[in-house]
């Protein structure tokens, strides 16, 4: 019987790192579901984090529909890989949660992620976000790196998942 | 352990079609996912769920999205956003097999037009969801060919 959900690879930060990445991607599955909960140094209750593919910042694009106690929109070259909680976001063991669908990432065309997310703690300045990111790229995913967008680190307890989604 | 999460079937279109349809659909899960990673030959405008062939009044929309800003109807289908370009659509069925409840979907989706936007959709009907049709808003349209479509099953036990 099928395993359609598979665990590529985990990611459990121990000290601070600057980032997380994922390598090695096989090609075999049909999409790919990254689930992670992260916290940054930043110095705000949010924190959004910056995605790429291959190591490549070049061809990336998003849509946003974002709401810090409201809603915006919002677009501009770049991917967004979800939001983690900021260094003011308290108590210390707030984290934010998201999950990124990417489809049909070993293709030879354009790749397309969806990302819901955000953080809370109890008050009206943390974030939640729904975001279209396309990579106008062909070439196969192999590699994800997930970035906190404004310089920060990723604090401990700060985990990511990377399944591997097969529909036969 | 138990599978909770299991592929039913898929389909990758090979010559243009007007509809895409998951037929047959076991009534042995608790939720089901459709993946939609897809788009037009031309035209097409948004991409559309119709249950059980059903084309009479009985379904209803509401969704919000970025370029077309909120929207709502009732019709005789449920709409998710434009599939013209690439899109990306994921549609949970909740409860899709329980006949005392009014079927629900939960429509996630994007393309590369590029636009964002979640949708919810009602089919004011208690039947069992057998199957799921997949069409464009605007007549004459059809599916590209090497657009996929995948159906998952959900088991809560």
């Amino acid at each position: 019987m099928a395993n359609t959900y598979m665990l590529i690879a985990k990611v459990t930060v121990t000290g601070t790192q600057s980032n997380i990445q994922f390598t090695n991607i096989p090609s075999t599955f049909t999409d790919l579901l990254i689930c992670h909960s992260l916290r940054t140094t930043r110095a705000a209750y949010h924190e959004s984090i910056a995605m790429e593919f291959n190591g490549t910042g070049s061809n990336r694009t998003y849509r946003r529909i974002y709401g810090v106690n409201n809603m915006n929109i919002d677009n501009g070259a770049f991917m967004y890989g979800g939001q983690a909680a900021g260094n003011t976001n308290t108590p210390s063991t707030a984290f934010g949660t998201s999950m990124v669908y990417i489809s049909a990432y070993a293709a030879s065309r354009a790749k397309i992620a969806l990302e819901c997310g955000g953080s809370e703690n109890n008050d009206t300045n943390t974030l939640r976000d729904m975001v279209a990111s396309i990579w106008n790229d062909t070439a196969p995913i192999t590699s994800i790196t997930l970035t906190p967008e404004n310089g920060g680190t990723i604090q401990a307890n700060s985990t990511a998942y990377l399944y591997g989604i097969k529909n036969t | 352990m138990a599978l909770t999460y299991e592929p039913i079937s898929q389909g990758i279109v090979s010559s243009l079609a007007a509809y895409f349809e998951f037929t047959n659909i076991p009534n042995t899960y608790t939720d089901l996912v459709v993946v939609a990673d897809c788009k037009y030959n031309s035209g097409g405008g948004d991409l559309n769920w119709r249950i059980n062939g059903d084309t009479g009044s009985f379904y209803s929309w509401t969704r919000f999205e970025q370029l077309n800003s909120n929207r709502a109807n009732t019709t005789t289908l449920i709409n998710t956003t434009d599939a013209t370009q690439q899109a990306l659509i994921i549609g949970h069925f909740f409860n899709y097999a329980n006949t005392g409840v009014q079927k629900v979907v939960l429509s996630q989706s994007g393309n590369v037009q590029q636009n964002v936007g979640l949708s919810v959709g009602t089919w004011r009907k208690t039947d069992a969801i057998t199957s799921i049709q997949i069409y464009a808003e605007l007549s004459g349209a059809q599916w590209a060919i090497g657009s996929r479509f995948s159906l998952y099953g959900i088991k809560a036990a």
